[in-house]
């Protein structure tokens, strides 16, 4: 053997087993997943005592049988008042209400900056302000429809006027606060408060190893909001349905004991003091997990991902952003070139961020470090920090945030979380690129970071007509096929590049998707998107469509309306709809249309898979400017506005292509913005072909002309010289 | 027919002219390159920006050597029109452009080594030299540091008004090229002057020479 070949052996059994030997050590390569049990062994669940769960009245639920009151019980050593008073989690916008039509969205109806009284196209339900003079979505009811985003407390505990929702008496009809909207009828009824409970913020949510959110969203939704919280524990065996077969039924009393709700607690969970152990509850720090409960996947495990298309999944729905350390190729997602995408969803999840190493609490004192937007000029460090004792008392549960064009709720925190910039040093990997500075002055670090979306996302919401179930028609980008089906293909989507003020006042492209949706809106002065509840009495019976509607989208006369024909393509289909909604009591119905930009700020993969390629920008065909499907029609020829609450400039136009599309073309150069090789002054291109054109002919007839007399001259010489000699 | 030889161009002209065409007409591919880099996919667009940029420093390198080469020698006084004859001599130049050239009338202004360039020649150098050079290399300059100097470049109106301003300049600049090559052919024979540009001396017959000027003149 040669003396080279051994020593790549002997170097290649070296490496080999000092990966054994770190392997038996508990050693972890980067990106390796923890074990599910480990987290039960988590620092803070050894460091916890023991916790005593208490109801509403301070006694313990396995004496009382009532639901667990989050407050009560972690309130007895964490200051919980404060923690529910400080989490934009939790007030979702519920202490920045305004007057509806006062917001900076644009839109005539919305009166708050978050889920709580800003509208939004895609969950469609109006919250109705108080004094509206038509109700839409009741309080209880926005409880039922969104408290499977929402953390509990603020809007679902407390009413305005700091009182809490259940200890409401009965108010005038109309009142959000206390009365929903009657399916069956269409007018208000008095929600009872007292008998349905209220959300209090779930600590358990976040903070337990494994929170079984399914049973969570399903109290919520039957309208069981005081069990909602106490549900939770489910997923850690410490209470469980007294019958497995039982559904809870609507409406029941929390008062009544928790058997006649269907809950009980399994006594084998507490110790004999009543308490239970920390470790059996698993507490810990939120991990990515948590947070995809409610923000979209977030996966830990090695189960191959699975996309859950859905609402549900917010962020995975409206941006296409998973957020795991799971190779792509490793996944179960139908992706076209799967094989090949050997990169994980997002390298920050693969290097072991969780999603509180950038969104931690803003009184941290473990992670929490002015960036240099926050602290005063003079300051390289701000040494002042919370003593640990005093943040566990109140740890603040505002969470540092950045600055999206989306999120619009608790705007004073932007830009309170490390950005890109302020973990890594640019400088130190672009050497290789030209005009960094430049380039990082004009580019997002997303915009060459996260080039390319693998999952598919909202691309349109047409709600100006329901399909006989009901549903809006909804499309996504970089998916074909039905979005619930696992085999359908799965191709993902290049966001559009948006110039976005940040929260410098730079100007940069920041990569988005687009989200168009149609509606109608009532009203001439007051307008309000038409409720759900109008719209299906007008659009549908119970078998299907209204005959009238029916008779209008059926184009081809054979009974059926395809999906073509599922829309509003004409005028005549628009004018029935629009007679329709005036019959059962809408007035002044009109169809709006808008653009909501969806800013990507994960997905970022790792380095080798950004944008390296100048002509990829640099380039005639130009992804800058590459045009942006924005929906495959438009009903009612109505043009779409953009939102307006955020720092996007629309710079480019709407207009239909060749093929029917609605499509987004960007320009760049109306928002500053010079690219070359890209960009180029037409005008003048035109006036230098003039100039040259000019040159080369005026050149060729002057040569032209030289030659012609030269020939004659030398013509007449010879013809003078033969004279000559004849003579 | 005898003719004498005259000693034009200094071996330094000579390198320096070349040395120049040379940039200008890299300059000019390298431009299109970033202009179009579809049109020219032949050139990578990072390698013509840099390319551009060396030939550009080069270019302005050598346009100061130049200058202080003309300014030492006083050859520069070839290029500042005399005042008092210039429009009556520009006058004639044009005319001899326009009609005498095909009259087969001689030039109203020989070629010698003190006077080498008609007056439309020195007024056409003076713009190119003191106001088109000057242009595209500030614009260019401030192009290229425009990551460093980002005040200066937007009060200026920004990228777009600068790339506007050096892709007029490179425009002018082909048709100039294209007009100056042309009139070469205008010497007493079509390749003299391109051949006294290589070789640095015209052979110039008896019959068109100046009999009056004081010229270090070659055996022939």
């Amino acid at each position: 053997m040669k003396r080279s070949s051994r020593k790549w052996l002997i170097t290649a059994a070296v490496i080999a087993v000092a990966c054994c030997a770190q392997r038996r050590a508990g050693g972890e390569a980067p990106g390796a997943r923890v074990p599910e049990n480990a987290r039960l062994e988590s620092p803070a669940g050894k460091l916890h005592p023991p916790v005593v769960l208490l109801d509403l009245d301070g006694q313990n639920v396995l004496k009382s049988g009532r639901p667990v009151s989050t407050m009560k019980t972690c309130g007895g050593c964490h200051d919980t008042t404060y923690i529910a008073a400080h989490s934009y989690h939790a007030s979702l916008g519920q202490d920045e209400v305004t007057l509806a039509g006062r917001t900076a969205s644009g839109r005539g109806w919305d009166w708050g900056t978050g889920t709580f009284g800003r509208w939004n196209p895609l969950t469609y339900r109006y919250l109705s302000p108080p004094g509206e003079k038509q109700l839409d979505l009741g309080r209880a009811d926005w409880v039922r429809l969104f408290g499977a985003r929402h953390v509990g407390g603020g809007p679902a505990w407390w009413a305005r006027g700091e009182q809490s929702l259940v200890s409401l008496n009965e108010r005038p009809e109309n009142d959000p606060e206390t009365h929903v909207l009657d399916p069956a009828t269409g007018k208000p009824k008095v929600w009872d408060w007292r008998s349905s409970g209220g959300v209090e913020m779930n600590c358990f949510l976040c903070h337990v190893a494994r929170p079984d959110n399914e049973a969570r969203c399903e109290e919520l939704s039957q309208g069981h909001l005081g069990w909602a919280n106490t549900a939770t524990l489910r997923g850690m065996g410490i209470v469980e349905r007294s019958d497995p077969k039982a559904k809870p039924t609507a409406g029941a009393s929390v008062a009544e004991d928790a058997t006649a709700i269907g809950w009980t607690y399994r006594a084998d969970a507490f110790r004999s003091d009543g308490a239970i152990e920390s470790a059996r509850l698993g507490l810990q720090e939120p991990t990515a997990r948590h947070c995809g409960a409610c923000h979209g996947v977030a996966s830990e495990s090695d189960e191959p991902i699975r996309l859950s298309l859905s609402l549900a999944a917010w962020s995975t729905a409206t941006k296409g952003q998973v957020f795991s350390s799971q190779r792509i190729s490793e996944s179960a997602v139908n992706l076209a070139n799967k094989e090949r995408l050997s990169r994980p969803w997002d390298v920050h999840a693969e290097r072991m961020l969780e999603c509180a190493s950038c969104h931690f609490s803003i009184n941290n004192p473990a992670a929490y470090e002015p960036t240099p937007r926050s602290r005063p000029r003079h300051l390289r460090f701000e040494p002042r920090r919370l003593p640990i004792n005093e943040y566990l008392g109140q740890p603040s549960h505002q969470f540092a945030k950045g600055h999206t064009s989306q999120g619009t709720v608790a705007r004073h925190l932007d830009g309170t979380m490390r950005r890109c910039e302020d973990c890594h040093d640019a400088t130190a990997g672009h050497d290789w690129l030209p005009y960094a500075a430049a380039h990082f002055g004009r580019l997002s670090c997303e915009a060459c970071h996260v080039p390319q979306m693998y999952a598919p996302a909202v691309r349109q919401i047409d709600w100006t007509l329901l399909t006989p179930q009901g549903e809006p028609s909804v499309a996504w980008r970089g998916l074909d096929g039905e979005p619930s089906d696992p085999t359908s293909a799965v191709s993902g989507y290049q966001p559009v590049l948006l110039p976005t003020r940040d929260i410098e006042g730079r100007m940069r492209l920041v990569p988005h998707n687009l989200i168009t949706a149609w509606f109608w809106v009532s009203g001439g002065t007051d307008p309000r998107p038409v409720r759900e509840h109008d719209l299906r009495a007008a659009l549908l019976t119970g078998t299907g469509y209204h005959p009238e509607i029916l008779a209008a989208l059926d184009g081809n006369r054979d009974g059926q309306v395809s999906q073509d024909e599922q829309r509003l393509d004409t005028q005549e289909k628009v004018t029935v709809v629009r007679r329709r909604l005036e019959a059962v009591g809408v007035a002044s119905p009109r169809i709006d249309g808008e653009v909501q930009p969806y800013s990507l700020h994960h997905g970022v993969g790792p380095k080798k898979w950004a944008t390296r390629d100048c002509q990829t920008c640099h380039a005639e065909a130009s992804r800058l400017t590459e045009p942006f499907v924005l929906a495959s029609y438009r009903p009612g020829e109505v043009r779409p506005r953009f939102v307006r609450d955020n720092e996007v400039a629309v710079a480019g136009e709407v207009a239909g292509n060749s093929t029917g599309e609605l499509v987004f073309r960007p320009d760049n150069g109306r928002a500053g913005l010079y690219v070359f090789g890209r960009d180029r002054w037409l005008w003048v291109n035109a006036l230098g072909v003039l100039a040259v054109v000019g040159v080369v002919a005026g050149v060729t007839g002057h040569a032209g002309l030289r030659i012609y007399t030269w020939r004659r001259r030398a013509s007449r010489a010879e013809h003078a010289g033969e004279k000559k000699e004849v003579t | 027919m005898t003719s004498n030889r005259y000693e034009l161009y200094s071996h330094y002209e000579r390198v320096w002219h070349w040395l120049q065409a040379a940039g200008i007409l890299l300059l000019l591919l390298t431009g299109t390159a970033i202009h179009a880099p579809d049109r020219l996919g032949v050139i990578p667009f990072q390698t013509a920006v840099t390319v551009h940029n060396v030939l550009g420093l080069i270019l302005v390198l050598n346009a100061f050597l130049g200058l202080f080469y003309y300014v030492a020698t006083g050859t520069i006084r070839q290029y500042l029109p005399e005042p008092h004859d210039f429009i009556s001599l520009s006058f004639q130049q044009a005319v001899y452009y326009l009609r005498g050239m095909f009259r087969g009338e001689p030039h109203p202004l020989v070629k010698v080594p003190q006077h080498r360039l008609n007056p439309l020649q020195q007024i056409t150098y003076l713009a190119i030299l003191n106001v088109l050079l000057p242009l595209q290399v500030v614009t260019g300059l401030l192009m290229m540091g425009a990551q460093q100097w980002p005040e200066t470049v937007s009060s200026v109106g920004g990228l777009g008004v600068l790339a506007m301003i050096h892709t007029l300049g490179a425009w002018l600049f082909v048709s100039f090229i294209i007009m100056h090559v042309y009139l070469t052919t205008t010497g007493h024979t079509p390749l003299s002057n391109i051949k006294a540009m290589i070789l640095g001396y015209e052979e110039i017959p008896h019959e068109v020479a100046p009999a009056v000027v004081e010229v270090r003149k070659t055996t022939p």
